[in-house]
């Protein structure tokens, strides 16, 4: 369970691993300011088992990129297994990933590999994070596109047009299926998670906790 | 030729024309505390941090702190991270070989 701080703990940290996602995928409450280094983006963290984090991205980190930032005192061998607690608490999956503390630091996976593909389970996470952001905590298909494309990177296999759907492309498709499939034990609608509504959703109460335990929501 | 680098600082609000000038005349690169941190520090993109047009290029002999791919900052106190001290605010200092200076 992660909590979404308001602001910093002014703990001294240090950058241990880069994410291939945007800030604004990872927090609906994003701190903007400009110290000595650049312009910066942040988000500011804690869990439950005290460890506290920063998600960061400056000026001329590269898009779609965010990098995470973990106490400077933390000893180094509990640097790798902080990481891979982090990204479990965010939901993230560790392909994402593309680079951690002790990796070479004159490479780096790609940010966007030609042949990634948005998962069923990761979408689904994406349409409750865009109906959060919407003050009526609803969104339609076309708002959920729009706001999918904003803070998730489309690869090329993403964009490939669907052989069942051609008007659609498969990243559009497999959002479709998100919200229009209700039956299946991982559905959204059969957590509770949204209600359906016409040509969208609305999060409910419960999807707006299971946001919160992720950290995305205040 | 140092043992670290290259780095590079984009312009930016406190990287600013006069302040390449300054770092070129002097060789060293200072830093402040940085937003919501807890001691002065110099920090730097890394080469697969995106570079500017206008940007100062430097190697140095101080090993960073702490570094990924992008970024590496180097905290007062750490080893050879110097002090100085400008209009009573508190700043860390690494002496460093400028070698490229867009910011004219």
């Amino acid at each position: 369970m992660l909590e979404n701080l308001a602001r910093s703990s002014g703990a001294p940290i240090a950058p241990r691993a880069i994410f291939s996602r945007s800030i604004e995928y990872f927090s609906a409450r994003i701190h903007v300011f400009v110290d000595d280094f650049d312009a910066c983006k942040a988000a500011y963290f804690s869990s439950g088992n005290h460890i506290y984090f920063e998600l960061r991205k400056y000026a001329s980190h590269p898009d779609t990129s965010t990098t995470l930032y973990l106490s400077l005192a933390l000893e180094e061998d509990k640097i790798i297994s902080t990481v891979k607690t982090v990204v479990d608490a965010l939901d993230l999956p560790w392909s994402a990933v593309v680079w951690y503390w002790s990796e070479d630091l004159a490479s780096i996976r790609p940010l966007l590999e030609d042949h990634s593909r948005l998962r069923e389970r990761e979408a689904r996470e994406l349409v409750l994070k865009v109906a959060a952001k919407s003050p009526d905590r609803t969104a339609t298909m076309e708002e959920i596109r729009s706001g999918v494309s904003s803070f998730y990177p489309l690869s090329k296999a993403d964009r490939v047009r669907s052989l069942t759907r051609p008007a659609e492309q498969l990243w559009q498709q497999i959002l479709r299926n998100v919200v229009s499939h209700r039956g299946g034990a991982n559905s959204i609608f059969v957590r509770g998670l949204a209600e359906k509504l016409g040509n969208g959703i609305r999060i409910t109460s419960d999807g707006l906790r299971h946001l919160k335990r992720s950290g995305f929501i205040p | 030729m140092l043992n670290y680098g290259v780095f590079h600082r984009n312009e930016a609000t406190h990287q600013t024309r006069e302040v390449a000038e300054l770092q070129v005349k002097t060789q060293e690169i200072w830093g402040r505390t940085p937003k919501d941190g807890f001691a002065p520090t110099v920090q730097a993109y890394r080469p697969l941090g995106v570079k500017q047009g206008r940007r100062i290029e430097f190697s140095t002999d101080v090993k960073p702190g702490a570094e990924s791919p992008y970024e590496a900052w180097w905290y007062l106190g750490g080893a050879n991270v110097e002090e100085r001290i400008k209009d009573q605010e508190l700043f860390a200092c690494i002496p460093v070989e400028i070698s490229l200076n867009t910011q004219v």
